[in-house]
Order: C-alpha cells, then structure tokens, then sequence
C-alpha cells in the first residue's frame, strides 16, 4: 500500500514514544501488522530503516508479529480466524460475523537504551 | 508512480510475502533452541542471529509499551472533520471507485437531479487537473477541485483544510469524490457518514473479493454501467455472492448513470446520509 508513508508515520510515533521515555537509541520495534491491513511488512521494514537513518531509531529492528482476521459470529457465539478475506464463520458457515480483529497496523512497544543506563551518549 | 510509497501496479503483493522473495527476509539456517508457537516475520536486516519479542533484555534495555496504530494521526484529524460535519449539519458522503468506474458522471446526473433546497457541495480529488470539476461546475454544483500532485487518495488533512473556508458551516450534503483507487483510500478516512464503492460491469463481478478492505467499509455499493451488462461477462449473482462475501450488510443499487436507469434509488439512498 502506502509503504513509504507508512513508514513515516511509523518513525514519528516511535520516535515520540521513545524521546517521551528518555531514550537515546531505539533497539527495536514491536509492530503488529493486521493480516486485512494490506501493509507489506518487508517493505515497510526497508523504507522504516531508510527513513530511520540519522535518527534515534536508526539501526532498529523491526519484529512483526502477524495479527490474524478475527470473527465473532452472532449466531453459533464463536469466534474463528479465516485464513482469507472472508466475512463466514468457520464454525457454523453463516455470514453473521463481526470482524473484530487484523484490520491494523500498530505498535505495541519499543525497546530502548536510555543515556543513564549506558553512561554515554550514543552517537 | 505513487509519490507516496514509490508504489506501481504490480507492487507489494501477498504472494511475495509469503514466499519470502524480499532480500530482507532472514533466512532460518541456524538452530532454534526454542519453539515458535506464535506468527512472526523476521522483518529486520540481515545478521548472524535474529530476536524474538519474548527474549529477555539486556541491563540496559528497557521496554516502553505503546499501543498506538500508526495511522492514528489521520483518524484523529477525521474525527475532527467529522465534529465540525455534525456541529454545522453537514452529511457527507465519500465517494470511491477504481478509476473511470464513473464517480464523476454519477455525481453530474445527480447535481442535475436535485432539488433547489437540497444543495449539495462537491470535493473532487484527483492527481493533476481540474476536469472533473469543470463537469461537476457544467452541471450546476458548486465544486471545488483538490490536486494531490502525485498522491493517490486524499486524506483527512487534506479536507480539514477546506473546513470554514470551501466547505461552509451551513447545513447541507457534501459529496467527496476521492481518486480513483480501491486500494489506499480505505484505510485513509476523511470524517465522513458514509462511504460509498462505486463498481462497473466492464471491471469484472469478482472485484469486491480481490480488494475486500474498501468493500468491506462501504456503507453502500453501487454497481455502474449495467448499460454494459449485454456486451461484458458479469453475472449479477456472482457479483452479489463475491459481495456479501466480504459485506454482509450494505445497500447495493444497481444504476446505469448514461441512461439513468435506476438513479431515482440512488437519489433515495442520498436522502438517507
């Protein structure tokens, strides 16, 4: 999709949270990339590490963890994960599914290094 | 090109994904001396080990927990967008198609349509060029047209700017018409009440599952151009099938705008907003 911009996006929420935490360096990312995103994770990865040079994420790992499409069906209660696109129970087959979960991109955590931990500040 | 992402046609597909074609993909040649019991990519450059979320830190690590989607700053603009929208009386509606899917002529017969004291006020999106507005103007609305210069949708931003100024704090129905795209404008929305998918007979009946985000979103789904059903290989049940495969719920109106064949449900739809 919007790689690139994405990316971008990425780098600023990150490096938000990690300069609200006191962090001179990002280690890693812990980003959570919905299975119905339609983000590319090996894309963005390359375009976040491009964009991250300079920067206190620079040199950041990416892990991602796959967040699968999660249904809730009204009529048999249950909730499956379809491997596709595709608003049907896997349980009872009907189509009375909310879809609950997959749909984002999201970070759930950095790792970071802070000055006072490392004694020196990190060039 | 999208400026954007730097993306093409055929750029940035699942399967590539999965067969892990990238050259970043780490390569899983060395031993594990633990189990993967849950879905991960090793999405990181390339070296001698790789890491996993539950390995402990070292001393001088620390782990900041977050919890924020990336797309965050869009929807909070939106949701701006969408509290001046309702403090003024504005419905709006966010148009959305493939390109040539027949957005513009749409809205053209629907100016027509309308009735004085229902005015409707149109954003046009398109990369370059003004020339849906000046269909839009021809037909009598009052349109203004908002260039991305390389991007391939609006977002919230970009109609955050027109608040108070094109877009007045008066009552009335605003239509946005995106670019022409099935893919990025879903995940970028603008603080509209609906959104509507436009989808023409000559694109094929199985569109809705090839690119199930932006009809599974849609408030309502308008088939165009049945004109063309006669001369295209669309079956109308199949379409539905692939649909509701992805949308349970949403309206679909079947509309030829050329011959207006079916545009009076459409004008009932819009009263809906």
């Amino acid at each position: 999709m919007h790689e690139l911009s994405l990316a971008l996006s990425l780098l600023r929420l990150v490096s938000e949270a990690a300069s609200h935490a006191g962090a001179s360096r990002v280690k890693r990312v812990m980003l959570d990339v919905g299975e119905g995103s339609g983000v590319h994770s090996e894309a963005l990865t390359f375009c976040f590490q491009e964009a991250a040079r300079g920067t206190l994420a620079e040199g950041a790992e990416i892990l991602v963890k796959r967040v699968p499409l999660k249904l809730h069906c009204r009529h048999c209660l249950k909730t499956s994960s379809p491997s596709e696109f595709r608003l049907v129970c896997e349980a009872c087959g009907e189509s009375t599914v909310d879809l609950c979960d997959g749909l984002d991109l999201s970070v759930s955590a950095i790792d970071i290094e802070t000055e006072n931990s490392l004694g020196v500040q990190d060039v | 090109m999208c400026k954007a992402c730097g993306c093409s046609a055929a750029a940035h597909t699942k399967q590539s994904e999965t067969t892990g074609s990238n050259r970043l993909d780490a390569k899983h040649d060395h031993e594990h001396d633990h189990e993967h019991d849950h879905e991960h990519d090793h999405a990181h450059p390339h070296s001698d080990g790789h890491t996993h979320r539950d390995d402990a830190l070292d001393a001088h690590e620390q782990r900041i927990s977050v919890g924020r989607r990336v797309l965050e700053r869009n929807d909070q603009v939106a949701d701006r967008n969408h509290a001046f929208f309702d403090q003024h009386g504005i419905r709006v509606l966010h148009l959305m198609s493939s390109p040539g899917a027949g957005k513009t002529l749409l809205l053209e017969k629907t100016l027509a349509l309308a009735s004085k004291d229902s005015p409707i006020s149109v954003l046009v999106g398109d990369v370059e060029q003004d020339l849906d507005a000046q269909r839009l103007a021809a037909a009598g609305g009052r349109v203004k047209q908002l260039n991305t210069h390389g991007s391939c949708h609006l977002d919230a931003a970009s109609i955050e700017r027109e608040l108070g100024h094109f877009v007045k704090p008066e009552k009335g129905l605003l239509i946005i018409e995106n670019v022409g795209n099935l893919v990025c404008p879903a995940a970028f929305s603008l603080g509209e009440h609906a959104k509507v998918v436009l989808l023409s007979t000559p694109e094929g009946e199985d569109k809705p599952s090839k690119y199930p985000l932006i009809f599974h979103d849609a408030s309502c789904i308008v088939i165009t151009k049945t004109d063309l059903l006669p001369y295209v290989p669309f079956r109308k049940e199949q379409c539905e099938s692939h649909i509701r495969a992805v949308n349970p719920k949403a309206p679909i109106l079947w509309l030829s705008a050329l011959t207006s064949d079916g545009m009076y449900r459409w004008m009932e739809y819009l009263r809906t907003i």
